[in-house]
């Protein structure tokens, strides 16, 4: 753990950016073109609707008082919070040996593991939640199948509750899992854990005392990113829960479709929004920059033009992450594009 | 030479004769909908006045504002439902259209509104299957839906407030007329009665058929025409006709749209009874202009929704009434349904 405070002490990150950006002109004017279509495609819109939830027809914060007067949109935050948590815990539990495992591999059984874990990534959400609903359904495989085999009397109630959405939706989530903590886990240098070996430990103790640190960054950066996507979660939950699952994408959507109302939809997602970088910014606070996106040993003590790399890193994964935290926002604010083709399966 | 010039002058001659040729977008809510839709309506329409039309979906609420805000109109016709017909007539996001020479009188009640012309009249029904109760001897109304000592059995509703309400004044006994302005607080109270027997809040008519086809729920509320489609399909399920919630499905044109007029001919060709029995023949939803029954076999007309025994004891959704009690009412029904 020391070497995690260690890197965590120096984050001061502001000062050191800025000084990076004047003396490499060439990576700034590299990083402009994203920089300027995010303000154009992402930023914009974001204030579009932070606008909306505050001046919807004119100034008021009646949209947001109204989730004191309305308790249960408070209820559904914490639900939000509470199925993106537990469901991102099971992805790390599950995700973990995977991502371990496959760094065992060489590069052509690896490329291999890692398709099969990005392949569903291609399928549709909505047709992967069906599938799971043909698997935990009253008349479904496993229920059909224990009672077949004479272990239950009556069937399961294994889905239309948070059962059901935990279980499908760490499935949903597993891939951004596995992903940030497997890259993270090639990073490690092995030497350590030869040197581990040879003053004597046991395979259990050189993963426990040198592994299991050096991959925490992945681990936070995994759990981060797997628990910023499960918030803004929709189909899912939808599908799966029941009505004790509401959760806050649900809530927007029928803000907007059934009670027409902007303003409050807005607000709402305003609320995730800064929910969500709360925690982000707490992990921040915890685990350090670097530590997270940086990723590995090699950020601590190595030349200067290697840091640097690690910092252009740094800069466009904070963006691309934060493209994430605010997905559900801008869904909103487009209203086509992902927005639109989720609600494509409607009526 | 002279060959590839004459060639090239030919294909700019059926760029340019396609361009000219007027093409309007109608949204819609896609699949075999959009298809009978399309073979009732668009093919003929474009057959006689060359005015081609292209389907697109979903008539989603919020994008249609957004189209109208922004200025920047895709879609020339839209099918919103009542709540978004209302919604949309009071946020100023339609054409006004022009009435002249539709037959008013023929629709069913509130079919024909100053910015909408309904298409199908479509009706949230009793339904159940048929393998745990045989035909006829199921739940027929919603009061045999509450009665779960006589029908016991998982249930299945509509995920919205928009509704179950009505559903459970029916079943509580006030007569479909004076069912609004809505008493909540009853309402609630008879919902209450369901609550621990309601297994899923369906979220839209694929995910019903979903449902009832793997039999999650022996019986609840559910679209007719999607209960018919199952049957179709020798999924084990009837609708029953006592007593349903209707739901109006329009045509509107979005303010500001390219092709105004084509679209408003376009509109007043859908009036027509006999294409209008050709789209409920191949839906399996209502015709709003009730002459199309002249030309559906009556064993056919028995299973729509806007046949007049079946509109006998139906509730048409007052989409005035819940734009106005809306938020209220979606707050306390989420808080219901998490309690």
């Amino acid at each position: 753990m020391d070497y995690l405070h260690d890197i965590s002490g120096r984050t001061g990150l502001r000062p050191r950016l800025s000084t990076a950006l004047h003396k490499h002109w060439g990576v700034t004017l590299m990083i402009a073109p994203l920089a300027l279509y995010l303000v154009v495609f992402y930023l914009a819109p974001l204030a579009g609707v932070l606008m909306q939830s505050l001046f919807d027809p004119e100034f008021t914060l009646e949209h947001y008082t109204a989730l004191w007067t309305h308790s249960v949109y408070l209820r559904v935050l914490l639900n939000t919070l509470d199925i993106s948590f537990w469901a991102t815990a099971a992805s790390i539990l599950l995700g973990y040996p995977v991502a371990y495992g496959m760094t065992f591999f060489g590069p052509v059984w690896r490329t291999m593991l890692m398709a099969a874990v990005t392949i569903p990534f291609w399928i549709s959400v909505l047709v992967r939640t069906y599938s799971w609903m043909i698997i935990l359904g009253r008349f479904g495989v496993i229920n059909n199948f224990l009672q077949w085999a004479g272990l239950t009397d009556a069937p399961l109630e294994l889905m239309y509750n948070r059962c059901g959405v935990y279980i499908s939706l760490a499935y949903v989530l597993l891939p951004f899992a596995v992903l940030p903590m497997h890259s993270v886990m090639l990073g490690i240098d092995r030497t350590l854990l030869r040197a581990a070996d040879s003053l004597g430990s046991s395979p259990w103790q050189s993963f426990r005392r040198v592994f299991l640190p050096l991959s925490l960054p992945g681990v936070a950066a995994g759990f981060l990113l797997t628990f910023i996507v499960g918030a803004g979660t929709f189909v899912t939950p939808t599908l799966m829960g029941g009505p004790k699952d509401t959760v806050i994408a649900m809530s927007i959507d029928s803000q907007l479709e059934i009670v027409n109302d902007w303003g409050f939809a807005g607000a709402l997602s305003v609320i995730l929004l800064f929910t969500v970088m709360g925690l982000f910014a707490l992990c921040l606070r915890f685990m350090g920059l670097e530590s997270l996106f940086g990723g590995t040993s090699e950020a601590h003590g190595t030349p200067r033009n290697k840091r640097l790399d690690t910092r252009k890193n740094i800069v466009i994964q904070v963006i691309a992450h934060g493209i994430r935290a605010g997905g559900i926002v801008v869904k909103m604010s487009a209203c086509s594009g992902p927005y639109a083709r989720n609600a494509a399966w409607k009526r | 030479m002279k060959r590839v010039l004459f060639a090239m002058a030919l294909c700019l001659l059926a760029v340019t004769t396609t361009a000219q040729a007027e093409t309007i977008t109608v949204c819609s809510y896609g699949g075999t909908y959009n298809k009978a839709l399309e073979e009732a309506f668009a093919k003929p329409f474009t057959a006689e006045t060359g005015i081609e039309v292209v389907f697109v979906s979903f008539p989603n609420y919020a994008k249609m504002k957004a189209q109208v805000q922004s200025g920047n109109v895709e879609w020339d016709v839209v099918e919103p439902s009542i709540n978004g017909y209302v919604l949309g007539a009071h946020d100023g996001l339609f054409e006004p259209l022009d009435l002249s020479g539709i037959p008013v009188d023929d629709f069913v009640k509130g079919g024909i509104q100053p910015y909408g012309v309904s298409t199908v009249y479509y009706s949230h029904n009793v339904a159940y299957r048929t393998d745990v109760w045989p035909a006829g001897q199921g739940p027929k109304t919603w009061a045999d839906v509450w009665n779960t000592k006589k029908f016991p059995g998982p249930r299945a509703v509509k995920y919205t407030a928009y509704s179950n309400l009505e559903a459970a004044l029916l079943a509580d006994g006030v007569p479909p007329s004076e069912i609004y302005p809505i008493d909540v607080d009853r309402a609630f109270k008879k919902l209450d009665e369901l609550k621990p027997h309601i297994k899923v809040y369906w979220k839209n008519g694929a995910h019903a058929q979903q449902v009832m086809r793997a039999h999650e729920a022996d019986t609840g509320s559910f679209a007719a025409g999607r209960m018919l489609d199952l049957a179709k399909d020798g999924v084990p399920v009837v609708p029953e006709w006592n007593g349903a919630v209707v739901d109006l499905d329009y045509l509107v044109i979005l303010k500001g749209c390219k092709h105004k007029d084509a679209a408003m001919k376009f509109i007043k060709y859908t009036t027509d009874p006999k294409r209008q029995a050709k789209l409920a023949m191949a839906s399996y939803y209502g015709p709003s202009n009730l002459k199309a029954y002249d030309y559906i076999p009556e064993d056919m007309a028995r299973q729509m929704p806007s046949h007049p025994d079946n509109m006998k004891n139906a509730v048409i959704i007052d989409g005035e009434w819940y734009r106005e009690h809306g938020k209220e009412v979606t707050a306390r029904w989420e808080a219901w349904k998490m309690q």
